[in-house]
């Protein structure tokens, strides 16, 4: 799948996530609207709970697992003060590698597109993503 | 995005290989990166959505210990730190398949909105100095839970979302 698979190209904006180890501090939003300069600035906050994988806190909770009722969804944006369109999943399964003939794997993916109030309390227009 | 050696279905700490993600930001963002919106498509009437990426530069971080540490491994459980290494990763993720609807109202965690329980399915790869990694063929049957929805929390709490929000 390296050079293979995918139908259509999707980039991160910007922010000099082209090459090279370091993706940015701040996740700024990729705005919807081209109008929108400002959003390109803008922060997204996280969503203020979340679980302690190894005893650690993150911001973040992992998907619904498939049995569960939908009733009982946890918070599946990453950013607050949000409103808009959401998904996560968490999917296992296997690959190949170098080296290695047969591996496992697990993806949670997930993404985030709508209004949020940033760190700097103002609105702002985005498309993010859950990696 | 991890990698075992172990069999398919389990995601063991000790097995660990490989654990792409963006670094958490200070603030505590966890995992998110802003990305085009012409890599997200949403038909919520359909009950359906896709997400790609191609070559996307992404750290690998070994594991999920080193990740959450930025390198500086762990004491309990004992895990080496290891340093973030750069890698690419693409992605093709699908959500697809309507198992229930539902309205969800929950006010411990400040959220509310519409959602879909779905199937799901990714094929995914990855590249770095001295490995690559092809996953399989999308599997529905290897999906462990997916969801799609329109929502609103923080201060929307409570407000409907209009559109795309």
């Amino acid at each position: 799948m390296r050079r293979t698979f995918l139908r259509s190209a999707a980039s991160i904006a910007g922010l000099g996530l082209s090459s090279g180890l370091c993706v940015p501090k701040r996740a700024q939003a990729a705005p919807d609207n081209e109008n929108d300069d400002n959003d390109r600035n803008a922060l997204p906050k996280p969503i203020p709970g979340g679980v302690s994988p190894l005893g650690i806190f993150i911001h973040h909770f992992p998907v619904l697992p498939a049995a569960t009722p939908l009733q009982n969804l946890t918070e599946p944006s990453q950013i607050t003060d949000f409103q808009g369109l959401v998904g996560l999943n968490r999917i296992r399964g296997g690959g190949r590698g170098k080296g290695f003939p047969a591996l496992a794997f697990q993806a949670d993916m997930g993404f985030m597109k709508g209004l949020f109030i940033g760190v700097d309390g103002k609105r702002h227009h985005g498309t993010f993503c859950f990696i | 995005m991890d990698i075992y050696t172990g069999p398919v279905g389990q995601a063991v700490l000790t097995t660990q290989i490989h654990d792409y993600s963006p670094p958490i930001a200070a603030n505590g963002l966890f995992w998110t990166i802003p990305i085009d919106s012409d890599a997200l498509r949403i038909d919520l009437e359909d009950g359906k959505a896709s997400l790609r990426g191609e070559d996307l530069a992404i750290p690998d971080f070994h594991d999920l210990a080193n990740n959450l540490t930025n390198g500086h491994g762990l004491s309990n459980p004992p895990i080496p730190p290891i340093a973030p290494m750069r890698a690419t990763v693409s992605f093709d993720v699908e959500w697809r398949g309507v198992i229930s609807r539902a309205k969800v109202v929950n006010e411990m965690q400040n959220f509310s909105g519409d959602f879909i329980k779905t199937g799901s399915t990714i094929k995914w790869s990855s590249e770095q100095n001295g490995f690559f990694f092809d996953s399989e063929e999308p599997n529905a049957a290897h999906n462990l839970g997916a969801v799609i929805g329109r929502e609103s929390n923080g201060v929307f709490f409570g407000q409907e979302s209009d559109g795309e929000g």
